[in-house]
């Protein structure tokens, strides 16, 4: 009975820890302009423009950019390569700024400047849109066979990274993008694992992405930043992007051919 | 390099022919009624105003050109000894020196006066009587709780036992049991520290101004030597305390030749909650500690002292239902084992031979039904070092020696079986690590004195070899008897780094040798201070300043799996880190009140190229302010009295400023992002605590026995265990959800008792 007490006890004295919600000293959030917009080559041209806003003064973590979008700005983009400027409109179903008075797509190669202006405030980013990189062939070794589930292959996907980088790619069906830091204009591989499906048993399709490295960094940590959300024991990751003046990015993809592998 | 090399052995024989050599005193210095070896007693020669202090084994030398002078032997706490010797050849002169019974407390263990009289400087005295009379959560007395208390000291989270040393890392810490490094020096995932007090003798703490004998680490080194055992009576010692009982016994094997020391440490956790699980389930937490050491004095010339630690923390769960069975077992500890060879080569040479074995470990084992999965990592050092004290004259100490380990690294070992398949992924990285060094502690003039010294550490890891040189300089002014002005200057290089994949310790951190990616890490450190005692050094005062600015520091890339990555190097950052500070420390060493302020005023930043857009942002413990008071008074025979405040600022944490969705292939076409501004560029709330302890003992015939009330933060001030921000943290005034930044707050007021007695 008395180690009943004493153990009682000791309960008490390890489990009155307490969680308490604290406020800590964060000073007033000022509003920043947010700027996304992706180039791709031979797409149109959209800028998302909103308004960040205090994480702990809005209640509903999972509203959409529709409650902060910004309408009203003046959005101007220049090809430097090509020598055009485009005062791009607001587009109310597409939620986001395209082709004005003087469209054009991004080109590959082509260097591209933005300018913002939102009730006096200034915002600037440049990117050049990536070269297209292309996959020079693709090994692959036999894994195994599941039943109902078709049959299990690894790909060793070698490609050609573009010369004058640095760049990332991004295989199809991968999540990590693959820098060329240091070895641009090498060839490269990467490994994937492939279940192929009843649909086409024996074959399959890659394609590779060709990003700049302020776009590969900029998705790579939203993507982990979404996954550790809530996991207190994980580093937090700080979502840099390129914007001069405000936050988000103007960065640009080229998407690369399609590559088939047929499996024997 | 070479000619750093030849400028030291050009000034070392140059300063060793400035004084006339004739004889040598030399010989032992020790507690009279224990045998233990005094470390750091003071041996004077009024006449010629020479000096000579005891080294880690207790051995002195003094060579004198006269053929008759007065040597005063003298240690806190100790009743001086004043002897008149006839110089007319070499003497071994031991000395015993019989404690003080004054009816008040004094600070046992310190070097009077020697924080004021030699050179080295950022160096803390850990006085160990504190230890063991400072008030402890849970009543356990621990040595790196009482390390946090001194300036330049930053603790860890709240409870936690970590230290952070003049902005440096966790894992720039060098910390040295019997010469055997200790990786992970902690139980209870960091609330407490390895080391029972009942079995240490010594704990020294370098800060800055290193000797050349020690590096491997970038930001301090904790030297702690255990006990040697009683060698004139037997003797023990122990307590009960709420979660964990210790004992420790020592005595004499043949009297006055050879004597042992042993302590045990356990908690137990495990059985009062064995009672009380369900049935199905298995569960148990404990952790252990166990010391020995044996110390045979074979002659005069040569002594021999065998040594070892063994510790580890286990936890295991087992859940059993019809058809399905669960079990975890997780474990974790080091073994230490230390071979001594001391001996003395001549009056004026001696040398200490050490076989070194070191191994942490930590182990998962996972059986959920048909699977069984093992996740292993550690490091096991084999080695070897050779430390020689010259002393070629009253005016200079001269250090040498060197040292070689060979180093097994397991960052992460992964063995499974499912079925009849089985699985494994073994990373094992050998490593070579050596270094040799000469010091000489340089005594110029009354007003002057040096501590001079190169250190060369050599590392070798799959052919990429790394020799660097570490130059160490201090230098002392002494303004009057009893101040001194001091500066340093030191560098040192860094092989080993640890990853942590979270702010507290847990054994999942591993360790990780440089590599042809990791580069050592460096570090320079300057310092200068001014150092004064009082009332003939009952009090202790100091004023030091200092600027360190390390290289190569490690940061891994966000969302890193550090455990299962086989290729971690490359997802590391390195950067630069720079902090400086003002660190004032005030110590009073006797009387019936004892006790130390310490302050520190400090800053520490880091950089990095890939991260916060390449700006400097403040390191974690970046704590501006670090303020601590202890205090012990006596008022009887039978009653005292203990203290301890702390407040200091809260550590830096990265958080959420706002928030905002961008277009996204999702279910809802947009994802929300997280807009954390700068790195570290909140504080957390400062923190504060105080702790009381009362204790009454009593002297029986035979034995002494004391009770022990600790009262653990006594106005149970919510300090943050850590803080996370919860997206969807419920607000019960609102009754909506909504991000929140939530603390957790572990140990509120905690009263303890405890009974200790000893024999």
């Amino acid at each position: 009975m008395k180690k009943a007490y004493l153990f009682i006890i000791l309960l008490c004295l390890m489990s009155y820890g307490c969680e308490k919600n604290i406020s800590l000293e964060i000073p007033k959030y000022n509003d920043k302009v947010v700027v996304y917009c992706i180039l791709m080559p031979y797409n149109d041209i959209q800028v998302y423009l909103s308004l960040s806003q205090s994480y702990y003064s809005y209640a509903d973590t999972n509203s959409t950019i529709s409650n902060t979008l910004i309408q009203t700005a003046q959005v101007i983009v220049t090809d430097q390569t090509a020598n055009k400027t485009d005062t791009l409109q607001y587009n109310i179903f597409a939620q986001s700024y395209g082709e004005g008075r003087n469209g054009f797509f991004a080109i590959s190669g082509h260097h591209y400047v933005m300018n913002v202006n939102y009730q006096g405030k200034i915002l600037t980013a440049e990117t050049t849109v990536p070269m297209q990189a292309k996959i020079d062939h693709v090994d692959y070794i036999k894994l195994d066979t599941a039943q109902n589930q078709g049959t299990n292959y690894e790909f060793n996907v070698f490609f050609n990274t573009v010369a004058g980088g640095p760049n990332s790619y991004l295989l199809s069906n991968q999540t990590n993008f693959i820098s060329d830091n240091g070895v641009a204009g090498e060839q490269l591989e990467t490994t994937i694992n492939y279940r192929l499906g009843p649909v086409y048993p024996d074959t399959v399709y890659f394609q590779l992405s060709n990003a700049t490295q302020e776009t590969a960094n900029y998705l790579s940590n939203i993507n982990i930043q979404s996954q550790n959300a809530g996991d207190p024991f994980t580093q937090p990751v700080i979502v840099e992007g390129n914007i001069n003046g405000g936050l988000g990015i103007f960065g640009a993809i080229t998407p690369g051919p399609s590559f088939r592998v047929i499996v024997k | 390099m070479k000619w750093l090399f030849a400028s030291v052995f050009v000034f070392l024989v140059l300063s060793c022919s400035v004084s006339a050599q004739k004889y040598t005193i030399s010989g032992y210095v020790k507690d009279a009624s224990t045998g233990e070896v005094l470390i750091g007693a003071s041996l004077y020669v009024p006449k010629l105003k020479v000096g000579a202090v005891t080294n880690t084994y207790g051995f002195y030398s003094l060579t004198l050109g006269t053929d008759s002078v007065g040597l005063a032997i003298r240690f806190m706490g100790y009743k001086p000894v004043f002897k008149k010797i006839d110089l007319r050849k070499n003497i071994e002169l031991n000395i015993s020196l019989q404690t003080l019974e004054l009816g008040e407390v004094v600070i046992t263990g310190s070097k009077a006066g020697e924080n004021v009289d030699k050179p080295q400087m950022g160096v803390i005295d850990v006085p160990i009587t504190s230890i063991k009379e400072l008030p402890a959560i849970f009543g356990e007395k621990d040595l790196f709780k009482v390390l946090q208390l001194l300036p330049g000291v930053q603790s860890g989270s709240e409870g936690s036992a970590g230290f952070y040393v003049r902005g440096g890392g966790a894992d720039e810490n060098l910390i040295l049991l019997d010469d055997a490094v200790i990786y992970n020096p902690y139980h209870m995932a960091g609330f407490f520290s390895i080391f029972n007090g009942d079995a240490i003798k010594s704990v020294d703490l370098y800060k800055g101004g290193f000797p050349a004998e020690y590096g491997g680490r970038l930001s301090s080194i904790i030297d702690i030597t255990m006990k040697d055992g009683n060698d004139q009576s037997f003797h023990g010692e122990g307590g009960i305390g709420l979660i964990s009982s210790r004992l420790m016994l020592e005595g004499p094997i043949v009297k006055s030749k050879v004597s042992f020391m042993v302590s045990a440490r356990r908690t137990y956790l495990d059985l009062l909650i064995k009672p009380f699980l369900p049935a199905g389930t298995e569960a148990a937490y404990y952790f252990y500690d166990l010391n020995a050491k044996v110390n045979y004095i074979i002659s005069d010339k040569d002594r021999v002292y065998l040594s070892g630690y063994m510790g580890a923390d286990v936890l295991s769960t087992q859940l059993t239902s019809p058809g399905d069975t669960t079990g975890i077992g997780v474990s974790w500890g080091n073994k230490s084992a230390t071979a001594r060879w001391n001996h003395v080569f001549s009056p004026r040479l001696f040398a200490n031979t050490t076989v070194i074995y070191d191994d942490y470990n930590f182990t998962l084992n996972e059986q959920v039904n048909d699977l069984a999965a093992k996740i292993q990592s550690g490091i096991q050092d084999v080695g070897g070092k050779i430390d020689f004290d010259w002393f070629p004259s009253p005016l200079n100490h001269v250090k040498f020696g060197a040292f070689y380990t060979y180093s097994e690294f397991i960052p992460s070992l992964v063995q499974g079986q499912i079925g009849d398949l089985g699985f494994a992924n073994e990373q094992t990285k050998f490593v070579h690590n050596a270094a040799t060094y000469i010091n000489d502690e340089y005594t110029y003039s009354e007003k002057w004195s040096f501590n001079i010294g190169l250190r060369a550490p050599y590392f070798d890891y799959k052919q990429t070899t790394y020799f660097e040189v570490e130059p160490r300089f201090t230098a002392k002014y002494a303004l009057d008897k009893t101040t001194s002005l001091k500066a340093s200057y030191a560098m040192m290089y860094q092989n080993i780094h640890l990853l942590s994949s979270t702010s507290i310790s847990l054994p999942t951190d591993i360790w990780i040798p440089s590599s042809n990616i990791v580069r050592p890490e460096q570090s320079q450190q300057v310092s200068a201070g001014i150092f004064k005692n009082l009332l003939d050094n009952a009090f202790e005062t100091s004023a030091e300043i200092y600027y360190k600015k390390s290289n190569n520091v490690i940061e891994y890339q966000p969302g890193t799996d550090i455990f299962f990555n086989p290729d971690i190097d490359n997802a590391l950052y390195f950067g630069q880190g720079w902090s400086y500070g003002l660190e004032l420390f005030i110590k009073k060493n006797v009387g019936k009140f004892t006790g130390w302020l310490g302050y520190t005023l400090s800053w520490a930043n880091l950089q990095f190229d890939q991260l916060n857009n390449g700006e400097p942002f403040p390191a974690t413990y970046d704590r501006r302010h670090d303020f601590s008071i202890t205090g012990i008074y006596n008022f009887n025979k039978n009653w005292s009295f203990s203290t301890v405040f702390i407040y200091e600022t809260g550590s830096s944490l990265t958080v959420p400023l706002g928030t905002y969705d961008v277009p996204w292939s999702n279910n809802n076409g947009y994802i929300q992002v997280l807009d954390y501004g700068s790195m570290n560029q909140y504080k957390l709330p400062p923190y504060n605590r105080l702790d009381i302890g009362i204790k009454y003992s009593k002297q029986h015939k035979k034995y002494e026995d004391e009770w022990r009330l600790d009262i653990y933060n006594a106005y149970s001030r919510q300090n943050p265990y850590f803080v996370f921000i919860d997206p969807n943290y419920m607000d019960a005034n609102a009754n909506i959800t909504k991000a929140a930044a939530v603390q957790i707050s572990i140990f509120p007021i905690i009263p303890t008792v405890s009974y200790n007695f000893k024999f």
